[in-house]
């Protein structure tokens, strides 16, 4: 299995100026943005974990963990809402890539034959019907990859506010676990390890919005 | 396109990416090696065109984009390095290390960023932040102007064409049985190598080097004894099958 990549915000920066007022592919920035928010799923799987620990926790605890045993169900539904975006996202940005990379090949296509047309004028108008097609089959793909494109950016925004909504339980965690007698210390324990998993995902998914930001 | 870490150094580790289950199903499979040191990464025959996306991808799970800094071909042809034309727009500072005999064909293509290093006849050595990777010659192996990559600290020889297998499906990465695996390498061998001093002459060079690992493009990587065996065996092998063929 690979290394999980993580880029902060300053490598983008780093990453911009490397390529000297070239624009960074499309190709290139999408297949970063699926591998940089793989570990995301690893961060909501966690998040699935603790809250799972914390079931076991509340069961024991009987009356003491009632509060915090009702948060849990809600926990698991995010973090399992969130590995399926996260999963998601690594497919289409994917699939962005490889349209990217063939849209980038038709250009290139139709840029020889612009070439050779006014090499040839003679010949021009049958090499004009193959551009025509060409062309239709870039249309075909820049719709393909919006397409693509649009999907990541509505699952990212999804991501977010699952995070968002992850974040805001962690404080109603907090309280039930001041609740919670004898075990509050483990269920502390417990939404400390959820807030940072979803600061985690937090991060990644601005990296995201980041590369997202390249894509245009 | 699968990807693991097979072995690791003090300073780097190397990495396969292959047997790729979502390739076009007749272009031949290929194996590609990378080289991970903290800040860079080295992309042993990088592949053709077909592979280029999902070559992309695996390399970006181990290092970002900018940390590919080095390439690698062997030599010039398509399954090895089709894809540069797709590299050279995608890495935005990168060397390609091949044979010089081949530059003005690998050109072709398409290279507008990347910088060629041209490498003399004799080889030399690839030095990559601070780990030192042998260029051996293996010219007429199949390749006029063809290189292996020795890595004389884990003692792997990533050796191009040379222990290439043809087997169907996808097989496991280590050979198991090397009497059984010599069915799935003697036509490429008997074909695809033209020349049997070059070949005898290949063989006394690496014979020198200590090799616990040879990790060919194509099919199965050998390990311990089953390096001396596949060296053995390609010595008393004929090669330069064609050239009988064509004199009948």
């Amino acid at each position: 299995m690979a290394e999980l990549n993580v880029l902060k915000q300053e490598d983008i920066d780093d990453l911009v100026r490397q390529y000297e007022g070239r624009s960074i592919p499309r190709f290139v920035a999408s297949a970063t943005l699926a591998s940089e928010l793989k570990s995301t799923i690893h961060y909501a799987k966690l998040i699935a974990i603790s809250s799972k620990n914390a079931q076991a926790i509340t069961a024991r605890a009987g009356e003491w963990g009632q509060g915090f045993s009702g948060i849990t169900q809600f926990i698991e539904e995010i973090a399992s809402r969130s590995m399926v975006c996260a999963a998601d996202i690594g497919a289409a940005s994917r699939e962005l890539s490889r349209s990217a990379v063939k849209l980038m090949n038709q250009q290139k296509f139709a840029s020889a034959l612009n070439r050779s047309m006014r090499a040839n004028e003679a010949k021009s108008e049958e090499l004009r019907e193959i551009l025509q097609r060409n062309l239709r089959d870039q249309a075909q793909l820049e719709e393909e990859t919006n397409g693509y494109y649009r999907s990541v950016r509505k699952l990212l925004t999804e991501i977010r506010d699952c995070t968002r909504a992850l974040k805001s339980i962690v404080a109603n965690c907090r309280i039930e676990a001041s609740r919670a007698g004898p075990f509050q210390e483990s269920l502390f324990t417990i939404a400390e390890n959820i807030e940072n998993a979803a600061e985690r995902i937090s991060e990644r998914i601005a990296i995201g919005l980041r590369l997202m930001g390249l894509l245009t | 396109m699968h990807s693991e870490a097979l072995w690791q150094g003090k300073r780097h580790k190397w990495i396969i990416c292959g047997r790729d289950t979502g390739k076009p199903q007749k272009i031949i499979d290929t194996n590609q090696y990378m080289v991970r040191t903290d800040r860079r990464l080295l992309i042993l025959e990088p592949g053709g065109i077909e592979l280029f996306s999902a070559m992309l991808a695996c390399a970006l799970d181990w290092a970002p984009i900018h940390e590919i800094t080095d390439l690698f071909a062997s030599h010039q042809d398509p399954d090895i390095i089709s894809s540069l034309g797709l590299w050279d727009q995608a890495l935005p500072k990168a060397r390609l290390h091949a044979p010089w005999l081949w530059e003005g064909f690998i050109r072709h293509f398409g290279m507008s960023h990347i910088e060629y290093v041209a490498l003399p006849d004799d080889g030399g050595v690839l030095e990559l932040d601070g780990v030192n990777l042998q260029l051996i010659p293996a010219h007429y192996m199949h390749s006029s102007g063809n290189f292996n990559v020795y890595d004389p600290e884990l003692k792997i020889l990533m050796s191009g064409d040379i222990g290439a297998s043809l087997e169907p499906g996808q097989p496991p990465l280590f050979v198991e049985n090397f009497k059984e695996h010599t069915r799935y390498m003697e036509l490429f061998h008997k074909r695809w190598m033209p020349s049997n001093t070059a070949k005898n002459d290949w063989v006394a060079r690496v014979r020198r080097l200590d090799i616990k690992y040879m990790a060919p493009q194509h099919g199965r990587i050998f390990k311990d004894d089953d390096v001396g065996r596949f060296l053995d065996w390609l010595e008393q092998l004929e090669v330069g099958s064609a050239l009988r063929t064509a004199n009948r």
